[in-house]
């Protein structure tokens, strides 16, 4: 990503709670590293703003009055932006956040978060980052798992990130017990979540030609 | 309308097997009387002197009272009274050109002995045996000629010598011995060429005794198999019934070929006839069980009649057990004939089963056969005539075995089919079983569920609810400190997330679970003034631990870790995990929280009321919790891998 410490990230949230909306664009204008790119509440908004310039970090709830927000996610990976997109989620939400990633999505944001973990985790995203959970990680172990006839599968070092993650260790806390800097640890995290995406679209279209869709 | 029943149940089937039976006895007919061809005339000597005598030697025969009969002689013995008779046949050389030996006596000794050849004095038809002299010569006799005497009734008898033996007139004495005069005679006599009569002599022995005996044998080895077969299967007494009328039935059939009767002739006049009749009742009894239906009474009635009307055999005088046999005995035996065919004839009327049929023809054969021995014994038909009752003992074992053969296969074919059929049904339940078990496992799984729900909910309730209320309750009494208002409201989110954290199938995964509580407390962890010491290390899945179970542990967890941030002033926190074996090889997996903060004692009533709380949740999931007061506080939780066998 382009990102240098002069020019601020822009940001861009698709939210139709107006409460959360109203919030998150409140964290990002309170912050200066941050920009206030756009803020709308649907599908169809949220395509044209897209259309008109890409944001560097792309916020969505999944669930809008119009459509889904994966539409956008998918939207933003086919067209080839140079957009981090994040789901904005609950708590407990594992299920959606995985799809979010597999539709190219590359972290999340919980809407009851502090808000200097919302600024955190946004500038993080926007540095490379990724962020994952202990669940997220056992969730994806169990995807990745050996046995299974995958198109990307994982490496030795990315598993073993895997494994650190779902037993609870943070990202800093890996990089130190396997010898490697903290990006180099998000950009496994990144590679794993990319190889998700790649994945489960081969899965799509395995299930669509299965259903003699294509 | 009695017409058209009978017709009907004459169909096609029955008709060929009547026809074939009748075929049979026509057979049976024709070889016993007219198989045999008719020796050649010149070969028969047609008349003869007889004398009544039982002197043992031609030369002592007193010739004064001789009379000429013709030959056969049928009725001499009994005209004249007497069992021993001497028959005197006087031959001339005849000039048969087929003799080879017909040369003048005055030929050389030589000549003689070139031409010589075998001839023979042939005697196909004797009531039971003979003593043959030429020209004074002994030539032979049928066995015994004394008590007892060797029966020849069956047997014929060939009396061999050198044709260098003739002279120009020769004297053939045959010296005729016999039990009862009425039935002693001297058949056709025949004298010639060895080789002919010889053939003609085996053809008839083969005839009458040979295929007999052959008969005879066969229904004793019928007889052994099917008592093998009773032994095995003793509930089926039809078995036995066969098993014993046959043996009767051939120790009877043996009198047509035992020349030299074991025991006294008495004896041996009355088991005869008594063997055939309880061999009959025999008879009776199978076919009664092979049928199934019956009247017992009947049966027993039958029994004490035969029983009762063999008690004159007890009088052992020959006159009167032959009469008796054959003028009493054996029409009553024939009575019980009579009664089974009424018996198969009624049940083949009610269940027109076809072995009824064969059964009924077999009936017929005995008594065709039957009838004509019994004629015969009774002097109806020429006394000479053969005897023809093995030939209904033929008929009748083919029969009873083609019958016995046909149940056999059939309850074989029985067996399979219901052996196939009982395949077919437990293939079936046990299809039905696995369904059954299916939907006990669906049923259960529901209940698991429904009870994790329940238990889930109870501890929102509790928990969750409580705090909520509790938050309201203080916002009535008056105004609330914001700062508190949102740490209330914080701690019931954190409760809420870890209730659902637990509910995350994955999650049963402990050490996944401990990050989900690490990751959750992180803001409470970074603003504590202490160190965190991560050393987590994967667990083995606990079996059957569900998110109740995984719940109360993290609470347990959670508790510790409060505990420790808010109250040791510790500066170091270690959360670190290990497996161990303990008593009894149980597998624990154990989760530690220890702190280098003051110790509990130091403030015992509060954490004494957390510690109660965790130990009862410990209690709840089978764990054990202890308490390591040393360098701060430790709290250690153990829990059990293993399943436990109640649980299974």
């Amino acid at each position: 990503m382009n990102i240098t410490d002069i020019q601020a990230i822009s940001v861009m949230i698709v939210e139709d709670d107006p409460i959360i909306l109203d919030r998150l664009s409140s964290v990002v204008q309170n912050n200066e590293r941050l920009e206030l790119h756009a803020s709308v509440s649907t599908v169809a908004s949220a395509k044209a703003c897209l259309s008109n310039s890409p944001p560097n970090v792309l916020l969505v709830d999944l669930d809008l009055p119009d459509g889904n927000g994966l539409e956008l996610i998918q939207l933003v990976h086919k067209l080839n932006f140079d957009t981090a997109t994040m789901v904005i989620s609950v708590f407990g939400d594992e299920w959606h956040i995985l799809k979010a990633i597999a539709a190219g999505a590359s972290g999340y944001l919980l809407k009851d978060d502090e808000s200097i973990q919302i600024e955190t985790a946004i500038i993080d995203l926007a540095g490379g980052g990724a962020p994952i959970s202990p669940s997220i990680a056992r969730h994806l172990m169990k995807h990745f798992r050996p046995e299974e006839q995958l198109l990307e599968k994982l490496t030795k070092r990315e598993r073993q990130v895997l494994q650190k993650v779902a037993k609870g260790y943070t990202t800093q806390e890996i990089a130190e017990m396997e010898g490697l800097s903290y990006h180099t640890v998000a950009t496994h995290v990144k590679n794993i979540y990319r190889k998700l995406s790649v994945n489960s679209r081969a899965e799509a279209v395995f299930e669509a030609l299965k259903m003699n869709l294509i | 309308m009695q017409l058209p029943s009978v017709f009907n149940a004459l169909n096609y089937r029955h008709l060929v097997w009547w026809v074939v039976f009748a075929a049979y006895v026509f057979t049976s007919y024709y070889i016993s009387h007219s198989w045999i061809p008719d020796l050649h005339n010149n070969y028969e000597v047609t008349s003869a002197y007889v004398i009544a005598s039982d002197v043992a030697r031609p030369e002592l025969v007193e010739t004064t009272k001789k009379e000429l009969v013709n030959l056969p002689d049928w009725n001499s013995a009994d005209s004249m009274n007497t069992t021993s008779l001497w028959y005197l046949l006087p031959i001339q050389r005849t000039s048969d050109t087929s003799d080879t030996s017909d040369t003048s006596d005055t030929s050389d000794t030589s000549d003689t002995s070139d031409t010589s050849v075998k001839q023979a004095i042939y005697l196909p038809k004797i009531s039971q045996n003979v003593e043959v002299f030429l020209n004074g010569k002994w030539l032979g006799n049928g066995g015994n000629m004394e008590e007892p005497i060797t029966r020849n009734r069956n047997n014929s008898l060939l009396f061999s010598f050198d044709s260098s033996w003739l002279r120009a007139k020769n004297t053939i004495a045959i010296h005729l011995v016999g039990q009862y005069n009425s039935r002693t005679y001297l058949g056709e006599v025949y004298i010639g060429s060895y080789d002919q009569l010889k053939n003609h002599a085996e053809l008839n022995n083969y005839l009458r005794i040979d295929l007999a005996a052959t008969i005879t044998l066969c229904m004793l080895l019928t007889s052994i198999l099917v008592s093998v077969l009773w032994i095995m299967r003793q509930s089926d007494t039809h078995y036995l019934c066969y098993g014993v009328f046959s043996v009767l039935w051939a120790f009877h059939d043996s009198n047509h070929f035992v020349r030299n009767i074991p025991i006294p002739l008495n004896l041996w006049e009355t088991l005869m006839p008594l063997s055939f009749g309880i061999a009959m009742l025999g008879i009776a009894f199978f076919l009664h069980r092979t049928i199934g239906t019956y009247s017992k009474k009947i049966e027993s009635f039958l029994t004490k009649a035969v029983f009762l009307f063999a008690i004159p055999f007890c009088y052992q005088d020959l006159d009167w057990i032959l009469f008796y046999a054959y003028q009493i005995w054996m029409p009553m035996i024939t009575i019980l004939g009579v009664y089974l065919f009424y018996f198969l004839y009624d049940v083949y009327k009610k269940t027109h089963e076809d072995h009824l049929i064969l059964l009924l023809i077999s009936g017929c054969s005995i008594m065709i056969f039957g009838m004509n021995d019994l004629f015969l014994a009774l002097g109806y038909i020429p006394k000479q005539s053969p005897y023809m009752m093995h030939f209904a003992v033929l008929f009748t074992v083919i029969t009873i075995i083609i019958i016995l053969i046909n149940r056999f296969v059939q309850s074989m074919n029985v067996v399979e089919h219901y052996n196939q059929e009982l395949q077919h049904e437990i293939r079936r339940k046990t299809d039905e079983m696995g369904r059954t078990y299916r939907q006990v496992q669906q049923l259960m799984r529901k209940y698991t569920v429904a009870e994790e729900r329940q238990r889930i909910m109870r501890d929102i309730h509790d928990g969750i609810g409580g705090q909520l209320v509790a938050t309201l309750v203080s916002m009535d009494a008056g105004p609330v400190n914001q700062e508190h208002l949102k740490s209330n409201l914080k701690a019931a989110l954190q409760d809420l997330r870890m209730v659902i954290d637990s509910l995350d199938y994955e999650a049963e995964d402990l050490s996944t679970l401990l990050g989900m509580l690490r990751m959750r407390l992180s803001s409470q962890l970074s603003n504590a003034n202490l160190k965190l010491h991560w050393q987590v290390d994967d667990l083995p899945r606990i079996d059957n631990f569900g998110p109740a179970n995984v719940l109360n542990t993290m609470r347990i967890i959670q508790e510790a870790i409060t505990n420790a941030i808010k109250h040791s002033g510790a500066k170091n926190l270690t959360i670190s995990t290990s497996e161990f074996t303990g008593d009894e090889q149980i597998q624990y997996a154990r989760i530690e929280v220890a702190d280098d903060g003051i110790g509990i004692a130091a403030d015992s009533n509060r954490e004494g009321r957390g510690l109660l709380n965790m130990l009862k949740r410990a209690d709840v999931i089978g764990a054990k919790l202890s308490l390591l007061n040393e360098k701060g506080t430790t709290i250690r939780l153990d829990l059990p891998i293993d399943k436990q066998p109640d649980t299974l």
